[in-house]
């Protein structure tokens, strides 16, 4: 991270660590809107299948 | 979690095939790194920062990816899943984390998927235009050519990709490490750029390489193993995965850092150590191509450049088999009706899921190339670095996971040796409660 972010980086590379965050950080707005994806998560497959 | 609550059972189309076997969950580790591809564009990097001293700084890069393997391994022991990451971190550190890696997971092998067959086009077109065969080669039309040949594998089932994997890669690995002996043997009977073979000179930096140079070699040398944990993928898939998904983890990566040592040795005293030798390597645009074609002919160099297309075909493969999974893990939690979270009743694998990341790739590539005016070169970095920078916080996530299981592990052997002293009343006031509590989230 260091080595891409600092220092800044010319040209295109210098807007990619902003779209990783972005990327990184929509799963969170994603849950804060919809709150049952949670709830999704927690009933889930791995859930189900360790039940089984 | 109640566990009292009557569980839903388990709907058969959710299930993957487990047909795939220890060769093939290697063949994805391996392919995962595009290992001749990477030899053939990496060591010119950390060659910048730390000169002569490239194959140490593999050396060592390998010994850090190491640690970051037994997280892999440790969580693929404990939750095998075909979510990698998404797993094993809502396992330990709760549901949103959870989401946060496999999302990010999901970006970094759809980027590498990108960035490979960008470089399948980027590669054959410099290749075929060198030989005259297609002057002014297209990379985006090479590009396009790959994706239609990957489409069709990506949808069979992980053996059989496994097996065009082995062949895309076993070959090309074999290729690279008798290319680094040949050139290593012919270096030690005098036909070195230098005469007396200066074999300590791999290992000692020169004067004015310090920390802060090391340091920026070791990231370039660490990324170069990236993709080896595109394994654990298979977590529901390989027959018997909590045994042989933790060891091909571990394996691949002491694996990787042997020939990845051997062939940047090779390639530094091929080249030469002096200033001049160091120029030449950081210089040029295909390592193993110029090596191999200095010391054996031109049409050694084109060989290695033909492996070096055959392994960012299979680095895509490898990448699009990953990303499908993690896709298709995703979908079957948070939207279970959708055909991205079914598995096909024909070949056993996510097909909608592989499908629909085919048609990312391809859809993110010609975004890069028409809208931004990327060239064939630009599209290939620039998907390698996004991809890389979202790995990164991935694995952060992952080795935190893995640190929160060696917390709350009751087994003796596993904890830290602090826990083994300091009385369990004492340490859980003091921080662990937190992380001890998630796991149950997923109970």
């Amino acid at each position: 991270m260091w080595v891409n972010i600092y220092p800044p980086q010319p040209g295109a590379y210098a807007v990619m660590p902003w779209l990783v965050l972005a990327w990184c950080v929509a799963p969170l707005l994603a849950t804060m809107i919809n709150p049952r994806l949670v709830e999704r998560v927690k009933s889930g497959f791995l859930v189900s299948s360790r039940g089984a | 979690m109640d566990s009292t609550k009557p569980r839903a059972p388990i709907d058969p189309s959710a299930i993957l095939f487990e047909g795939a076997g220890t060769w093939d969950a290697i063949a994805i580790a391996v392919a995962g790194m595009a290992p001749t591809m990477g030899m053939n564009l990496n060591p010119q990097e950390p060659a910048e920062h730390v000169g002569r001293v490239v194959a140490l700084v593999f050396a060592a890069s390998g010994v850090i990816v190491l640690l970051v393997a037994w997280c892999f391994a440790r969580l693929a022991r404990e939750h095998p899943n075909a979510g990698s990451a998404y797993g094993f971190v809502a396992a330990i550190l709760g549901p949103r984390a959870g989401l946060v890696a496999g999302w990010t997971l999901l970006g970094t092998y759809l980027c590498f998927a990108m960035g490979s067959l960008g470089g399948v086009g980027l590669f054959a077109a410099n290749m075929l235009t060198r030989m005259h065969i297609w002057d002014g080669a297209s990379s985006f039309t090479l590009t396009m050519l790959a994706v239609v040949i990957l489409a069709p594998l990506s949808i069979i089932p992980a053996s059989r990709a496994g097996f065009v994997l082995i062949l895309l890669e076993g070959v090309g690995v074999v290729a690279m490490v008798l290319l680094a002996v040949a050139v290593l043997w012919r270096v030690f009977e005098g036909y070195g750029p230098q005469g007396d073979p200066p074999i300590r000179d791999v290992f000692i930096p020169t004067a004015g390489v310090g920390v802060s140079s090391i340091a920026m070699g070791l990231s370039f040398g660490i990324l170069s193993f990236a993709g080896f944990e595109q394994v654990a993928t298979l977590g529901e898939e390989v027959k018997t995965s909590r045994f042989t998904i933790p060891r091909v983890l571990i394996g691949t990566v002491i694996g990787a850092c042997v020939v990845f040592t051997l062939v940047a040795a090779a390639q530094t005293l091929g080249f030469g150590t002096n200033a001049a030798g160091v120029a030449q390597l950081t210089a040029s645009t295909s390592l193993l191509a110029d090596l191999s074609a200095r010391y054996f002919g031109g049409w050694a160099g084109d060989a290695f450049d033909a492996l070096a297309i055959a392994s960012a075909l299979g680095g895509g493969l490898a990448s699009i088999v990953a990303s499908s999974r993690i896709l298709f893990a995703l979908c079957r939690d948070l939207a279970p009706k959708s055909a991205l979270g079914r598995v096909s009743k024909v070949s056993g694998t996510p097909r909608t899921a592989a499908v629909c990341i085919v048609v990312a790739s391809l859809v993110g590539y010609s975004l890069m190339r028409v809208v931004f005016h990327a060239s064939g070169s630009d599209a290939f970095f620039w998907a390698s670095t996004i991809g890389a920078l979202a790995l990164l916080v991935a694995y952060l996530l992952v080795a935190a996971s893995a640190a929160g299981t060696l917390l709350r592990s009751k087994r003796p052997r596993d904890q830290p040796s602090f826990r083994r002293w300091v009385p369990r009343r004492s340490v859980t006031p003091c921080g662990s409660t937190s992380i001890r509590r998630s796991p149950e989230l997923m109970r």
